[in-house]
């Protein structure tokens, strides 16, 4: 296709906005997809998106279109996670666009993580275009939410649309935005090849496949191609594009948007981000922006049945094949045994790679608290960095402890200002600026949004900060955080000893400020959470080997049937065997039965 | 060959109580006579089983058997009698309400061969009584312990529950001194246990009714424990005391791994290794005893052989609920395996925690016969585990 007729896009919405529904609406009015085949959400295919509603694989559809000026054009559209554990993805899906519709719930207004992304699209040069959506809400106030945008991100009054994606509202008109305002794509057609990874996927039939944009030169032929980055080489099997499912083509043209199956077995030389060039005449340099996908936040998993441990190793090594951001390397520990330390994007990207593992391959396992990432300086004067609390050295061998720190915005009606400055607080942040993103003259008080920014320590908005933060705005709070950098502090490890026996997976690492309080709240949980055994259980939290807090789970006193004569024996049995049952559950720690839920206690440290 | 005991279920009462979840039956008298008839019927369709064997214990249960006329037990005593051979000394037990109990009836339930009453009192207070839906009052049971030795029985027990809700020590020990006043010759005692099922369990859901602490039920057993043993009761069984040789050898079968045949709606056996049930209502049991006698077990429902791991776990379990318990060998000698090797870090796990004790012989400590159902479910947890194969 001619390069002046190619449209790359992607659509920058918050969960629920619409975004979906209106890339569904724009593959049915294209002739894309047709009515009869049209499945909800077509380019969520995974289970789990559909169930979460929320993209976690970036997708792509090709659509032709023949605008009002008579001409074909075909629109390449872009489908991006919608999280924020995926945001290097979604950056670098948003390079391999020209533009971005901007979709906004009339009914909600604009959201701190969309706002994030908007940012992120000017900073690359994207055309934004502007949609109002679920204008046929009758408690939508698109004249108030078209104000907002006017004044956060400055675009004119009449750029807007009105769209409503579930009736088919202002599509046409979208279609014809994307034609006339967002720039095809430049590129040298004739200059060495360069194409942007934008994501990929593992096929057992055609090895890793790369979703690609082509920003110079073109792909075709057979001859081996290099990726920049990595330095792996293979000889292309096959290029396409997708309708949205794949469909081969003779090659893939400069601007251009499709995949290239490259025959490797493994993702990770095959990053998001990298460049593909000709392995013969490679470009100069690779297209900006490649970094590797970094692990935010670590856990352990374990089989509950040790049995299970081959199979968990297989399934991880399958699964990323699938999810080169996933990392793991084998772990034990004293008391669950063999198992697998894994790092994560984040704690969406942690829950889903649990989810697919019990789901798609059959495993019971359990999943210790999350952490992030520490640096600690030795006062040998070594660097070691400790992603598992039981790994952190001894007290007397600290010299310093960083932790990872990130920039939060947080986008809120006025009024809830002081519980979110309290919430954030309480998590050691700091203030740095605030924004209103509407007049307050033109609203009711404590209406107009405001845009708050602080800093806090990672750690403290790893677990249930999103949670609280909705709780304490009546839902109406957005979040959108970024890791900045590595802050000394004083950070101790809080030791829990059952029975005496110090347990390596129930410790964590908390401000020393935080200790006391810690310690106490997860003794707590844990007498709350771990049965009562045949004696009495102390359970005490320690820092430095001083013990700050200490309960007893006391002796069990009675576990017998009353009766058990001839007709009971049958009957009582199976009272029995349910106890045994959710005996074999436990894990066995010193000679303290423990019920996986302990293990999830240091997460529930702030409810109560 | 051992001797056999034979267990012969009656499955009406004159109220259902609350708390019940016998096979227990109100407002059918109507099928007494030919309830009576069919037990007949099937003991003498189990000809072949009985033949040869010498019978050690009959006991009557309910339901109330104390309901039903006098002849239809001495009937079914008698038909036993015809096929096997009668111990002079078995032990013919049987199960009264002290409602229902006059001395008529009593001197006819001699005359028909029983030796062995056991009353069921369950409290000395009134409240208490009207609570568990009981329709007789305190002053019936002393009437009846009366009566019942008059009559000449061997051996008289009393049956008490406790741990009601709200129950209050003092209560509890009041009743159970008025039990121990009435020098009956054998004393049981049962936690009262919300059934699933049972208008109890209903009572509870809704929040009527609130359970007593296990915790303040673990300390009525314990009183309960040194009271009777005050009073010159020896315990041998987790539930049961008696003066010195008046234990149930009826109910020592159950926990010892002793045969029994079973006659009656609902009723279980153990016989050749099998466990097996009979038809629970009453009606269906009839019919079905019509129709199949004179074929052996014309009453059965079901049944089933319990593989390695169950009869582990079941001998272990009911051997731990005498108080002598057992000696390691015994284990061997009808598994073939050690206990050692078998119970494992269970056994050492027990042991060490003070509830089990090893040597010389394995049994519960004082402080782990409250705890017998954590160690059976450890015990068989690992059994499980290690043999899951062996079935
Ligand atoms: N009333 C109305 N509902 C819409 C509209 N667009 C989407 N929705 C609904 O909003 C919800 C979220 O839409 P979806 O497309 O999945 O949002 P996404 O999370 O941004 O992909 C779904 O229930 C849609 O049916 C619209 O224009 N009007
Ligand atoms: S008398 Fe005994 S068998 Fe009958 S209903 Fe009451 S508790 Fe149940
Ligand atoms: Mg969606």
């Amino acid at each position: 296709m001619d390069q002046s007729r190619i449209r790359n896009f992607c659509i920058i919405a918050h969960i629920d906005h619409g975004k979906s529904t209106l890339a569904d609406r724009l593959l049915e009015t294209t002739g894309t997809v047709s009515k009869r085949d049209m499945s909800e959400q077509l380019l969520d295919s995974m289970d789990l998106e559909r169930e979460k509603g929320i993209t976690i694989k970036a997708a792509a559809a090709r659509m032709s279109y023949t605008a009002s000026d008579g001409v074909e054009y075909e629109l390449n559209l872009i489908d991006t996670p919608g999280h924020v554990d995926f945001a290097y993805e979604v950056s670098r899906s948003l390079a391999a666009c020209e533009g971005a519709l901007l979709v906004v719930d009339a009914s909600q207004g604009i959201e701190a993580q969309t706002l994030a992304n908007v940012y992120l699209a000017m900073n690359q040069d994207l055309k934004l275009i502007p949609v109002l959506n679920k204008i046929d809400l009758p408690h939508a106030e698109p004249e108030r939410v078209a104000s907002e945008l006017q004044r956060v991100i400055g675009f004119d009054p009449d750029e807007i649309i009105l769209a409503s994606a579930k009736e088919g509202t202002g599509v046409p008109e979208i279609l014809e935005a994307l034609v006339e305002r967002i720039p095809p794509p430049k590129g040298d057609k004739d200059g060495p090849l360069r194409a942007l990874i934008f994501d990929s996927k593992y096929d057992p039939y055609k090895g890793v496949v790369a979703h690609v944009r082509v920003f110079e030169g073109h792909m075709a032929g057979r001859k081996n191609m290099l990726l920049m980055q990595t330095g792996a080489v293979f000889e292309p099997l096959e290029f396409g594009t997708f309708s949205p499912a794949m469909r081969p083509l003779p090659a893939l043209d400069c601007g251009e948007v499709g995949y290239v199956a490259t025959g490797l077995k493994d993702v990770a030389e095959c990053r998001v981000g990298d460049t593909i060039t000709m392995a013969a005449a490679p470009a100069h340099e690779p297209l900006p922006g490649y970094r590797q996908a970094k692990p935010m936040v670590f856990a352990g998993i374990y089989p509950t049945d040790s049995d299970q441990y081959q199979e968990l190793r297989e399934a991880l090594a399958r699964l990323v094949l699938n999810d080169a951001s996933l990392v793991y390397e084998p772990e034990s520990s004293v008391a669950l045994g063999f198992g697998f330390r894994c790092g994560f994007l984040g704690l969406l990207h942690l829950e889903i790679v649990g989810e697919r593992l019990e789901r798609e391959y059959g495993l019971s396992l359990l999943t210790t608290a999350p952490s992030v990432e520490y640096h600690v300086q030795t006062t040998a004067g070594e660097e070691v960095q400790v992603d598992n609390p039981a790994d952190l050295p001894d007290p007397s061998k600290i010299a310093v402890i960083s932790e990872p720190w990130a920039k939060i915005d947080v986008i809120t009606p006025s009024r809830y200002i002081g519980q979110v400055m309290e919430l954030v607080t309480t998590r050691r942040g700091q203030f740095v600026r605030m924004e209103f993103l509407e007049a307050e003259s033109d609203l009711s008080p404590g209406e107009a949004r405001v845009l708050l920014e602080y800093e806090v320590p990672m750690a403290e908005i790893l677990v249930d900060f999103y949670d609280q933060l909705k709780g304490s705005t009546s839902g109406y709070a957005s979040l959108d955080y970024q890791l900045t950098d590595y802050r000394p502090a004083r950070l101790v490890k809080v030791d829990i000893l059952v029975n005496g026996v110090p347990v390596d997976a129930l410790s964590l690492i908390t401000h020393s400020s935080n200790a006391d309080r810690e310690g106490r709240l997860l003794v707590s949980k844990l007498k709350d959470l771990i049965p009562r055994q045949m004696f009495d259980v102390p359970i005490q939290a320690a820092v430095g080997g001083k013990i700050i807090s200490r309960e007893t789970i006391r002796a069990m006193r009675k576990n017998v049937l009353a009766k058990c004569y001839g007709g009971d024996i049958s009957r009582k049995r199976k009272l029995l065997e349910k106890q045994a049952e959710g005996k074999k559950k436990m894990k066995r720690v010193g000679n303290v039965e423990i019920p996986q839920e302990a293990f999830m206690a240091v997460l529930r440290l702030r409810d109560g | 060959m051992q001797p056999l005991a034979v267990y012969v279920h009656i499955p009406f009462c004159t109220v259902k109580c609350g708390y019940c979840d016998f096979n227990a039956y109100s407002g059918m008298d109507n099928l007494k006579e030919a309830y009576g008839a069919a037990l007949v019927a099937e003991v003498h369709a189990n000809a072949s089983l009985l033949s040869g064997r010498t019978i050690a214990s009959i006991g009557f249960g309910g339901g109330t058997p104390g309901e039903v006329p006098a002849a239809h037990i001495g009937a079914v005593v008698a038909a036993i009698g015809q096929h096997a051979r009668l111990d002079p000394a078995a032990e013919v037990t049987l199960e009264a309400n002290p409602g229902t109990l006059d001395r008529p009836q009593l001197e006819a339930l001699r005359a028909a061969g029983v030796t062995r009453l056991s009353i069921g009192a369950q409290s000395f207070h009134a409240d208490e009584l009207r609570f568990l839906d009981r329709i007789h009052s305190p002053q019936a049971t002393a009437a009846a312990v009366g009566l019942a030795r008059k009559a000449g029985f061997e051996s008289i027990g009393l049956d008490l529950i406790y741990g009601l809700p709200g129950q209050a020590l003092d209560a509890w020990i009041g009743s159970l001194g008025t039990a121990i006043g009435l020098a009956p010759d054998h004393i049981s005692i049962y936690a009262l246990t919300v059934e699933d099922g049972t208008p109890l369990a209903r009572r509870v859901r809704k929040g009527e009714v609130t359970p007593l602490d296990p915790d303040a039920v673990a300390d009525l057993y314990e009183a309960a424990t040194d009271r009777l043993a005050a009073a010159g009761y020896l315990q041998y069984e987790l539930s049961n005391w008696a003066r010195p040789g008046h234990h149930s050898r009826h109910n020592m079968v159950y926990w010892t791994d002793g045969e029994y045949l079973a006659i009656g709606a609902g009723a279980h056996g153990y016989l050749g290794g099998e466990r097996y049930q009979n038809i629970a209502h009453p009606r269906a049991y009839i019919a079905a005893v019509e129709e199949r006698a004179p074929a052996p077990h014309p009453g059965r429902e079901s049944a089933y052989r319990p593989g390695a791991v169950t009869a582990m776990a079941d001998w272990f379990s009911l051997r731990l609920r005498l108080l002598e318990g057992f000696h390691e060998p015994e284990f061997e000698a009808r598994f073939g395996l050690p206990l050692r090797k078998v119970g494992g870090v269970v056994l050492d796990d027990c042991a060490s925690a003070g509830v089990l004790e090893l040597a010389p012989g394995v049994r519960l400590t004082r402080a782990g016969r409250l705890l017998h159902g954590e160690v059976s479910a450890r015990f068989l947890a690992r059994l499980q585990n290690t043999l899951a194969a062996t079935g």
